[in-house]
């Protein structure tokens, strides 16, 4: 029953992931404040209504206050000021400016929005066709954008291959934590102190089966990104899965080393839940590349398992990756086991206290 | 007033039970610590220490000035490799960015034309790479127009677009991964304290001795909705001015009071949502798994990760739902653009209306199961 569960609510997420997480910011809803209505300030204000993919027209703003208070409430969040002026300044070439202002209360949207905006002034400023009168610029250069691994720019290419890695850990360590810690609790870890039952044979033997739901579990969301989401894998099917057997190993241990100092059920969810969300989903390669974070961040990311894991899984997905390149992830894996063994093996007490 | 009195003394008991677990205090204080800061701290949508190396078949003066252009700490110091190395070292992961410049680039452009620049990103890491490709794109059409513009007056574009950021003006990505990391927080630890309180209860059978009193359901539950509402709510009073407005410096554009109304809206929906997992759920290992599924939607989906807007539609639909959505939302409104009452009330009422859903509903389960250990 629990593991039903815990298969069909992994499926459930990856299918909500997959379709729903998408970092593509279209439509973005935008106003005009045109304080000099000239032929010119139209043909300007023209550009950004064709491009209805990355903008959407809404009522054009009255005031300053009106402004503010649209952008406040959330309901726009791009203002275009065209100053008075701008169309005489324009034909004599003084240089006329127009302010462009975002909402960037989300830093990453924000800087999305004004980056469209500087690209659609520069298409509009080097077609010779524009109706501004002005002379085509010269001077810039065309730029050739080449998405390599995920050529069409879709963020279901980044998520399929970045779903498992978090699901691989999340759920594996707290099921092993709860299956050591329940023991505890109800007693039952009596067996162990009063056989000759070595602390590793012991734990060992917990976590074995937690290997196997996990690795069903890899196969069941391999072949959901393979048939649900059309995402071929490049490389080698084989390797991915060494590297996931090492991984689930690897969170197991995870769980096995919070189960050791703690001694309640809740508590072992409560740990285990504070510990890994975090460096999961935000330092360990799914959101940023490990490379540009910061501080701790790094640190803990550097550390974490799962981003060896993210590293080896979009590579064989995407890049389809030779050997010399997943050998890093493979090597740091296999070592963080070990140490979490020795850990557990060591915390683990023999004798109540 | 008996009830109420009831209620009280109860929640003290859930407070107890609470402060005498060292193990999980602990891990409370460093939910709201640590984990913010570093959080805060060490992630941006930024593009921060990107790698990025140029294959340079032109060899000018311009294209020289260009290198020069990317510099730490948002560029790391680019390196120059040959055409054909492009391919093997992006594979390896070694660089985000390579810019590929074509023979007799600069004379193309003395000339009038505008030369292609082919500009490889390696797409696996998106909000990086859009953005990134975006600063790319500038700084090397500005170099360019500063470059002619030596010789050549009219290089200056015709229109100087003036781009400014509100509400954050220089695009400060802590400003809003800390608010988003104290939500995320917030909902993690008030659903599994709560929902951890419902179960330990009836494992330990404890629910057996509250219920030979001369208590009820809801005062059952109600006590453990403001006992573990308090403690949440005082560990995000404390990071908010500790963590986010002293040692980040984010300022607090809006009114304070009005954030922790909404905060307190949804710890009501937070608790009602623990007490309801915990009261489904029929072992720990299943209220662990419904916990990681539930937080991990909530998180992702509350547009704290990634926009809203973004979304597809009929996900949009679907996260309306999403009472972290609205929490997330709020925030932005209050903490960032200022906005008042009038800006907020419709997602305070949708958090409000979820949550007294959840709260009735879950309160109503609560009562069955009591009934049927009864």
């Amino acid at each position: 029953m629990r593991l039903a569960f815990a298969f069909i609510g992994s499926a459930l997420l990856m299918l909500v992931f997959g379709f729903g997480i998408s970092f593509d910011v279209e439509h973005v809803r935008y106003a005009t404040f045109d304080l000099d209505r000239t032929p010119e300030s139209r043909v300007y204000l023209e550009q950004f209504a064709g491009a209805p993919r990355y903008f959407r027209q809404m009522p054009p703003v009255r005031s300053v206050e009106d402004a503010l208070h649209r952008m406040q409430s959330d309901s726009i969040s791009l203002v275009l000021e065209i100053p008075p002026n701008f169309g005489r300044d324009l034909r004599k070439a003084a240089i006329p400016e127009v302010l462009a202002e975002a909402d960037g209360a989300d830093t990453f949207r924000g800087e999305t929005i004004t980056q469209y905006v500087q690209s659609v002034q520069d298409k509009m400023l080097r077609d010779p066709a524009n109706e501004l009168q002005t002379p085509p610029q010269k001077y810039t250069a065309n730029f050739q954008d080449r998405y390599m691994y995920n050529p069409t720019f879709e963020s279901v290419y980044a998520m399929a291959p970045s779903i498992p890695p978090i699901l691989l850990i999340l759920i594996p360590a707290i099921l092993m934590a709860i299956s050591v810690v329940r023991e505890k609790e109800l007693g039952s870890i009596i067996n162990f102190y009063v056989t000759p039952t070595g602390r590793l044979e012991y734990l060992l033997g917990k976590q074995l089966p937690y290997i196997v739901i996990g690795m069903i579990n890899y196969f069941i969301l391999v072949a959901m990104a393979l048939v649900v989401f059309a995402v071929p894998i490049k490389g080698s099917f084989l390797v991915l899965t060494l590297c996931t057997l090492l991984y689930v190993t690897a969170t197991t241990g995870v769980g096995m080393v919070i189960s050791t100092f703690t001694s309640s059920q809740v508590a072992a969810v409560f740990v285990t839940t504070v510990l890994t969300m975090l460096p999961t989903i935000q330092f360990s390669g799914f959101m940023q590349p490990v490379s540009t974070l910061l501080g701790r961040a790094k640190v803990l990311g550097s550390i974490w398992p799962t981003t060896y894991y993210m590293h080896a899984s979009k590579g064989v997905f995407t890049k389809g990756l030779g050997l010399d390149l997943w050998a890093q992830d493979l090597i740091v894996l296999a070592c963080i086991i070990p140490i979490l063994w020795a850990v557990s093996a060591l915390a683990l007490e023999k004798q109540e206290k | 007033m008996n009830s109420l009195l009831n209620i009280l003394w109860l929640g003290l008991k859930e407070l107890r039970s609470f402060s005498s677990d060292l193990v999980m205090a602990f891990f409370v204080v460093y939910s709201f610590s640590g984990a913010i800061y570093a959080q805060a701290t060490g992630t941006s949508s930024e593009v921060n220490n990107a790698s990025i190396a140029f294959v340079d078949e032109d060899g000018s003066a311009l294209t020289k000035q260009l290198i020069n252009a990317f510099y730490p700490p948002r560029f790391q110091t680019p390196e120059l490799i040959s055409a054909s190395e492009v391919e093997t070292t992006m594979d390896q992961g070694r660089f985000m960015f390579v810019v590929a410049i074509p023979p007799r680039f600069e004379a193309d452009l003395r000339a009038g034309r505008h030369p292609d620049i082919q500009l490889n990103i390696d797409a696996t890491a998106m909000q990086q790479a859009s953005i990134g490709g975006g600063y790319i794109k500038n700084i090397v059409n500005d170099r360019i127009s500063s470059f002619f513009r030596r010789t050549d007056a009219s290089a200056q574009p015709p229109i100087n677009l003036v781009i400014r950021r509100l509400f954050n003006p220089n695009g400060v990505s802590s400003w809003f991964t800390s608010v988003v990391a104290i939500i995320n927080q917030v909902t993690l630890l008030t659903v599994v304290l709560t929902g951890a309180a419902v179960i330990r209860e009836r494992e330990h059978g404890t629910l057996e001795h509250l219920l030979v009193m001369p208590l009820n359901a809801f005062e059952i539950a109600m006590a453990k909705v403001w006992a573990n509402s308090l403690v949440i709510l005082v560990a995000t009073g404390a990071s908010l001015y500790l963590i986010v407005m002293k040692a980040l410096e984010v300022p607090f554009a809006g009114s304070i009071p009005l954030w922790f109304s909404g905060v307190l809206l949804y710890l009501f929906f937070a608790t009602a949502l623990g007490i309801f997992l915990g009261t489904i759920s029929r072992s720990m290992a299943q209220f662990a798994l419904l916990i990681i599924f539930v937080n991990v939607m909530l998180q992702l989906l509350s547009g704290g990760s990634t926009p809203i807007d973004s979304q597809p539609v009929w996900m949009q639909y679907m996260t309306f739902f999403l009472p972290s959505r609205h929490f997330v939302s709020f925030s932005q409104k209050i903490i960032y653009r200022g906005g008042g009452i009038e800006a907020v009330w419709p997602q305070f009422t949708m958090v409000a209306a979820v949550g007294l859903a959840f709260f009735v509903y879950s309160l109503a389960l609560f009562r069955k199961s009591i009934a049927v250990t009864k």
